[in-house]
């Protein structure tokens, strides 16, 4: 071998070398093929994937806490898993999954629908990607207080620590994100959803009622607290359409398995259903004959006095028979195809009428009543029925606190369907006035006003403000 | 990068001279005749010379009459006069001189020439204990290796960390090489994932398929600097294992047949402590249907049990049943063969193996079955130009059970087993009695069914392999090309039955839609090394190694999973045996990265030697720009007592050998894969309750979210700088050996996922951030006190590693990073404390360090979590004797884990359910908390006399600092007695050789006996090596984990 031959090596070498490394091709490997990249993404998914991420939070784990908080259920004397439900035993950890559910599911999709919609002239999705913003924060808000709001999101702009907004603002920014999303409809050039709109179809003229029915709630809610900013919006929204008999802002649920109503997968995967009537709504149903009883508790568990109503609490407070006699929730309310519902024609149909007697004592009769009819109809409950209680038992002339009546009756009418709102709304009216569970944890005669935060939030926030007392009022209670 | 690349070139040019005299041929043999490779033959008084090949011969051209010195490490020199055909036979000097080592790139070197630390175990001795692992047989044999046994379950997961690991959340585990060969050590999941303790199974890592009966030895490198030819993907330290070749050449026998045979029988290493006095059922009555042992006193009464079934009830003395939980266990059996063949000739070498290890586990219906076929050949082709080729085919088959809380693990399910049940009597599902809805407990399932109807199976196939072509174009340059491939593909099959079970008395109605999943996995990693390579010798004393290399490599890993949620024809178990949709995911993870690397190794006069090392990655994982990372490394050896031999008169009977060790290592790492551009995922939501999932597409509408982790383009490559100083001493003719190092390693940059606050957007995004300190210090020692002539010798060895992690940055305020762990239970790195700590609600305590219980006497919880030291041992250490005479051989070793702590599920359950030992406490009588006070008024206390009712406590309390126990243990690790039979009583029979003996490993077992505030012993409950998380980063969980085992046996082994 002579040294020809040694440069021959090294000029392989060094070609082998070169190849490998000069090759930018070979190193070009670094695109995900097992997602979607944002190039490709299509706000349809995302549309979809939103809808159904709030009827996840909203059906399941709200539905769960709305209904032990809003009495209607307690925990069922055999088992224990609801015990700090009744306890009003609730730490950061619990919120944890909801949390992130909400804010890097269905607001981060949403603001993704909003980005892209308006690039590419999609405006009927930025409208009801708005108009879902705006319902979705004022449920976060409604639950935890000040969350973020003007700062979240945007991580992407550099900011991975949002400040929390004042619940004030929070509504007031709500109600931009409407007034802004109405501007958006109207385009016609624009293309309108089709199924994956699971809400309405593309319909546009349910998603302006929806809106509408937003901005009153959002009015109602405050009408307390800052009673001119309610009375400027109520005006705003004078003849405009909301939410009306026999209509729902509902999301479907389905038979299939992995497409069942969330609540009722979980429950399912337990194997036992561990809510059962509380005395607090037992009684209500029992004293009235309200015929509604059998839509929302399992009529074959009742005893003879109707629904066998458990003092809210007592098997976790101890010491109860874990045998006594219980009525179990319906399965017309935690059935696989049960849907999930973020407004409903009976709730507008209350705010509408609580805003009609707002305005002008004595006009919310029609609407009150409407309100009624449309919860009994939804209960399928026939006209003898819904006669007996309009003219008697629930009739407007029963009362002169046609506010109260009003409250009472939303509460008793969102039983099992929207028992988180019901929740939201007893601690804004008080009515009816609670005796907290025989197994709270909180001072004598304290009720649970907020849910605290998500720990992980604590954690991993540095402008994370603390917990708040779990007995601190809403900013719309507190007046 | 050119640059770089001529400077390297130039320096492989230094010193290059062309002789052309006459040439003389020679060979260099050991005392027994072996050839020596890399001895030195030098022309006196020139600087003329050069090295032994592979086979022991040496070319070189010399003038006429010229005397050459020869010499070879752990030889005496020797002068000869030169000679065509010469053959010279060099008397061995220390052991510890002489020895050759495997290094990265699986270069062989002489131990004394490297500047940091390695160890070598040679096969025989990895396998006194014939451990089936081949990783977890190094544990105790090699100071500064930190071994954990995951699970007993056959095939289970071994974690090897080196050093405490190098990154926060990345892999801490040693790279496994053999033979050149880089060899995957995943920890394959089924389709949902190690920390689903609904679904959980310990399927082991893969690094234990090697057949450890093809090891002829193994080589730890332990820090960068040793391993820094290898690049990022060697940071945490390598195991290099060598396997057999085909010897005997010279011998005029072209085969040498090895047969070897185990037969072991495995038990419970530990079994809780239960009660016997209290029975089942709760508030001291009894509940038939309970799996609480809450009821009354044992009486010895008659009395009824289980369910009326058909108008029928059994009765049975009300006793206890000490032995109820151990009844359901089996004796494990373990058969292991390995049949080899091998030879050697002048022209090349072979060594062919076949083995198979089949096992049946403690349980019934679960076993392991490992099957492998090596061959191992070199050819010399023409006299510049030879291959080496390795292939190795190895096969693994389980039936497993599953571990965790899901329904389908038993496991979970015996412990919570009231007191008096007998077992045996649940065995018969046809037994009217034992049917799922027959079965006593209401709340609970036959373990018998579970054992029978829930199945998972594994099935591993894996193919690796080496192809190297050497060629010696001159004498003084060689030319090695090495393909390596390393390709298995992992399935893993999980089969649940469909059934309801109906209790309407006790308001049970379960269903179960039955499951069957398939989760496929392919993984892939191919690499090429062209390396050259050359020794010169540049003045006399004064010699030139060097090394310059291109690597290019890829690794592919497919994942397919399917399952049916919900099967229709019960028991017919396939993906489209399904009413409802299939869940069907895949994914493919694709990484490139090319290298240039290059080594320059001084040495002086054979005692003073300078590596000086580079390589630089170019990663596809990273951005261009970003994507190419340099790292050098230094390494110092000084053998003090060849100096002092040479240049001072030493007395080397007193000290014969002493070695001073010095490096410094820098190592960059790249990020995973797809971690730089945003993406969008499919929508998934659960609440975390079984069958809760909602999937998409529903009604035909697909769904996707923009991902939760937030894109980052600017991932950087984290780096890591170690530096490390070692001494190994050799005294009294190697009678007393000591090899000492201190180490510290920093890894910088590290890329590390932070939570994010979800309202930023995304739940977590990924950025160089982390920092993470390692210390330490290792010490290994042998001595041998007596070494007679008539071949009697005691050696005593024993080792001792310190190893002090500290957490020094996560990300920005971010302080703390979950590594993992349940809910309520954390690991976590946070800073400024060591790696790996708990993390959980305690209790409340006063100044004093008192228990604050409440009005109701129980003790108060803390609001936030606090921290409860680390899963990490303080310190860990061996001590090991063999003695041998004539072929007799008795060898023990014992392994000391001290500090740390691990959780305990089982404490947790059995004191919920009454079955501890721990719930006798106070005869079961109210009780006053030990040492207790209550707060009186705000940071005022006072002793505490409230007495809390027994079972309130045991059952109500839901402290996990209670469950968090001491992890000290100590093992006896390996026991084995053997023997030879003398060559004269075989020379009739057709062996060369018979040994056979007895062995065990992991024997016996002696945990902590601190106690806690009861005076109770705190470890009752399990070994707190098991962990139900597998090898990853997070450690010392044991929740419904598969107990360790005992293994005992006998071998046999014949040489033909």
């Amino acid at each position: 071998m002579k040294r020809n031959s040694v440069y021959k090596i090294i000029g392989l070498f060094t070609l082998v070398v070169l190849f490998g490394t000069s090759c930018k091709k070979f190193l070009d490997v670094n695109e995900d093929p097992n997602n979607i990249s944002a190039e490709n993404a299509k706000i349809e998914y995302n549309l979809t994937s939103s809808q159904y991420t709030i009827a996840y939070v909203l059906g399941n784990k709200y539905q769960e806490l709305g209904g032990f908080l809003a009495q209607y259920w307690t925990q069922l004397p055999s088992a224990t898993q609801y015990y700090d439900y009744d306890r009003y035993s609730f730490d950061g950890a619990d919120a944890n999954r909801e949390w992130a559910q909400m804010y890097a599911g269905a607001l981060r999709d949403l603001k993704f629908i909003v980005e892209k919609g308006s690039t590419d002239g999609d405006s009927n999705y930025v409208a009801i990607a708005k108009f879902l913003q705006a319902y979705t924060y004022q449920l976060l808000s409604d639950v935890h207080g000040d969350i973020p709001f003007s700062e979240a999101l945007m991580a992407q702009d550099g900011n991975i620590s949002p400040k929390y907004d004042a619940q004030a603002d929070i509504y007031d920014g709500c109600v931009k994100l409407i007034d802004d999303g109405m501007l958006w409809i109207g385009s016609e050039n624009a293309r309108v959803p089709g199924a994956e709109d699971v809400m309405f179809q593309g319909d546009m003229s349910m998603w302006i009622k929806f809106a509408n029915t937003v901005k009153l709630k959002l009015a109602i809610r405050q009408s307390g607290k800052r009673p001119a900013v309610a009375q400027a919006l109520l005006s705003e929204l004078n003849g405009v359409d909301f939410i009306g008999a026999g209509e729902t802002a509902a999301v479907p649920f389905f038979e299939t398995l992995g497409n069942r109503n969330p609540l009722y997968a979980s429950i399912l995967g337990l194997g036992v259903n561990n809510n059962v009537a509380s005395k607090t709504i037992g009684d209500v149903l029992n004293n009235w004959q309200d015929p509604r009883a059998e839509f929302m508790f399992d009529g074959a568990t009742f005893g003879a006095a109707g629904i066998n109503g458990i003092v809210q609490g007592a098997a976790a407070a101890g010491g109860f028979p874990s045998t006594a006699p219980r009525t179990s929730v319906a399965e017309t309310i935690i059935g696989a195809t049960v849907p999930v519902i973020l407004i409903s024609g009976t709730e507008s149909l209350f705010l509408q009428a609580e805003a009609k007697e707002m305005m002008a004592p004595g006009d919310g009769r029609a609407a009150y009543e409407e309100a009624l009819v449309e919860s009994m109809t939804y209960c399928g409950v026939d006209t003898a029925g819904m006669d007996l209680l309009l003219n008697a038992n629930y009739s407007w002339d029963s009362t002169t606190n046609h506010m109260a009546l009003i409250a009472t009756q939303k509460w008793v009418a969102l039983c099992g369907t929207q028992n988180m709102e019901a929740w939201i709304d007893t601690r804004r009216t008080n009515t009816p006035s609670f005796t907290p569970s025989l197994a709270s944890t909180l001072a004598t005669g304290a009720l649970p006003q907020r849910i605290p935060y998500s720990s992980d939030e604590e954690t991993a926030n540095s402008n994370f403000p603390g917990q708040e007392s779990l007995t601190k009022k809403m900013w719309w209670a507190d007046f | 990068m050119k640059k770089r690349l001529l400077l390297l070139l130039a320096v492989l040019f230094v010193g290059l001279q062309v002789w052309a005299q006459g040439t003389i041929r020679g060979k260099i043999l050991d005392d027994k005749g072996e050839p020596i490779i890399g001895a030195t033959v030098r022309v006196k008084g020139t600087t003329k010379g050069t090295v032994t090949d592979m086979n022991g011969n040496f070319k070189l051209n010399v003038d006429d009459g010229a005397v050459l010195t020869i010499s070879a490490l752990g030889m005496k020199s020797t002068e000869k006069s030169a000679q065509d055909g010469m053959s010279v036979k060099l008397a061995s000097e220390s052991r510890t001189m002489g020895e050759v080592v495997v290094t990265a790139l699986a270069v062989q070197r002489e131990k004394r020439s490297l500047g940091y630390a390695t160890t070598q175990v040679k096969g025989e001795d990895l396998n006194q204990g014939q451990d089936r692992s081949a990783l977890s047989a190094l544990a105790g044999k090699v100071a500064g290796v930190n071994i954990t046994n995951t699970s007993g379950s056959p095939g289970g997961g071994t974690r090897v960390v080196i050093r405490g690991g190098s990154s926060i959340a990345g892999n801490n585990q040693a790279l496994i090489v053999i033979d050149g060969v880089p060899y995957d050590n995943g920890n394959v999941q089924n389709g949902t994932g190690a920390d689903n303790l609904n679904n959980q199974l310990d399927l082991g890592n893969r690094g234990n398929d090697i057949n450890p009966e093809d090891i002829e030895s193994v080589t730890v490198l332990k820090g960068p600097a040793a391993t820094a030819l290898y690049g990022s993907r060697a940071s945490n330290g390598a195991i290099m294992y060598t396997t057999k070749k085909g010897k005997g050449k010279g011998t005029g026998k072209a085969t040498h047949a090895t047969f070897s045979s185990n037969y072991g029988w495995s038990s419970l290493l530990m079994y809780p402590e239960f009660q016997n006095e209290w029975g089942q059922g709760y508030g001291g009555e009894t509940h038939l249907e309970e799996n609480w042992s809450w009821g009354r006193k044992f009486d010895g009464q008659l009395a009824p049990w289980g369910n009326v079934v058909n108008g029928v009830q059994k009765v049975k003395p009300y006793t206890a049943l000490p032995d109820n939980v151990k009844d359901f266990f089996r004796r494990g059996k373990t058969w292991d063969n390995t049949f080899s063949l091998g030879g050697a000739t002048d022209r090349g070498s072979y060594y062919v193996s076949l083995y198979n290890l089949s096992n049946q586990s403690i349980v019934e219906n679960n076993n392991f079955r490992r099957t492998g076929i090596r061959f191992n050949g070199t050819q010399n082709l023409t006299d510049k130009l030879s291959a080496t080729v390795g292939i190795n085919y190895s096969k693994v088959k389980s039936d497993l059970f599953a571990q965790g809380q899901g329904n389908n693990s038993f496991y979970d399910q015996i412990y919570q087993t009231p007191r008096d049940i007998p077992m045996r009597e649940l065995r018969d599902l046809n037994d009217p009695f034992n049917t799922l809805e027959g079965y006593y407990g209401a709340y609970t399932v036959n373990p018998y069914f579970v054992l029978e109807n829930y199945k998972n199976q594994n099935n591993v196939d894996r193919v690796t392999g080496n192809v190297d072509i050497s060629w010696k174009p001159v004498k003084w340059l060689t030319v090695l090309n090495r393909t390596t491939n390393d390709f298995y593909s992992d399935n893993v099959m999980q089969y649940q039955p469909k059934y309801t079970i109906d209790r309407p008395d006790f308001g049970v109605h379960t269903v179960e839609n039955g499951l069957y999943s398939q989760a496929n996995n392919v993984f892939q990693e191919l690499n090429n090394d062209l390396m050259l390579s050359t020794t010169q010798t540049l003045a006399k004393d004064f010699s030139l190694s060097a090394l310059l290399g291109h690597n290019v490599r890829q690794n592919k890993i497919r994942n397919n999973y399917g399952e049916t949620q919900g099967i229709v024809i019960n028991e017919f178990y396939n993906l489209d045996n399904t009413a409802n949709f299939h869940n069907a995911t895949n994914s493919l993870f694709l990484r490139r990265w090319v290298g240039l690397y290059g080594r320059l190794e001084f040495n002086y006069a054979d005692y003073l030697y300078l590596d000086v090392s580079a390589r630089n990655d170019w990663s596809s994982t990273l951005r261009h720009g970003n994507n190419s990372y340099f790292y050098p490394s230094a390494a110092l050896s000084w053998v003090f007592s060849e100096m002092l031999r040479k240049t001072a008169d030493l007395n080397d009977k007193i000290l014969s050998y002493g070695k001073l060790r010095l490096s410094l290592a820098r190592v960059g790492n790249d990020a995973a894969p797809y971690l730089l551009y945003s993406t969008q995922t499919k929508s998934a939501l659960t609440d975390g309750f079984n069958n809760s999932e909602l999937n998409f597409p529903i009604n035909s509408n697909p769904g996707y979210t923009v991902s939760n982790r937030l894109e980052n383009p600017d991932i950087q490559p984290e780096i890591i700088s170690a530096s490390e100083i070692g001494t190994e001493l050799g005294f009294f003719e190697d009678r007393i050996k000591v090899d000492f190092s201190l180490y510290n390693n920093i890894s910088r940059k590290n890329i590390v996922s932070v939570n994010l606050p979800a309202s930023s957007g995304y739940t977590n995004g990924v950025f160089n951030a982390g920092k993470i300190q390692n210390k330490g210090l290792e010490l290994a020692v042998t001595v041998t006190p007596i070494r007679t002539k008539s071949g009697f010798k005691w050696d005593i060895y024993g080792t001792y590693t310190r190893n002090k992690s500290k957490v020094i940055e996560i990300f920005g305020d971010v302080t703390e990073l979950s590594l993992g762990g349940f809910n309520g239970m954390d690991v976590m790195a946070t800073e400024g404390m060591e790696y790996g700590v708990f993390k959980t609600r305690g209790m409340q305590r006063d100044p004093n360090g008192n228990v604050v219980v409440g009005a109701d006497g129980m003790p108060l919880l803390t609001s936030d979590a606090q921290y409860f030291g680390s899963y990490n041992p303080k310190w860990f250490g061996s001590l090991g004797t063999d003695i041998s005479y004539k072929g007799f051989k008795v060898h023990a070793l014992f392994f000391h884990k001290h500090g740390g702590y691990f959780y305990s599920r089982l404490k947790n359950i059995m004191e919920f359910v009454g079955s501890a030992s721990t719930t006798s406490y106070n005869n079961r009588e109210d009780f006053v908390y030990p040492n207790s006070v209550q707060e009186v008024s705000p940071g005022v206390y006072a002793t505490n006399t409230t007495e809390v009712n027994a079972e309130k406590f045991w059952t109500e309390q839901s402290n996990n600092e209670m469950n968090i126990l001491p992890a000290t243990f100590t093992k006896l690790r390996e026991l084995s007695v053997s023997y030879s039979l003398p060559k004269k009583w075989l020379k009739q029979s057709p062996f060369g050789s018979a040994d056979f003996g007895f062995y065990g490993n992991n024997l016996f077992l002696w945990v902590s006996r601190e106690k806690n505030e009861f005076g109770q012993r705190m470890n009752t409950f399990s070994d707190p090596e098991i962990n139900g998380f597998g090898t990853g980063n997070v450690q010392g969980i044991e929740f419904g984990t598969v107990p360790s085992l005992r293994n005992y046996g006998v071998t046999l082994r014949l040489t033909f």
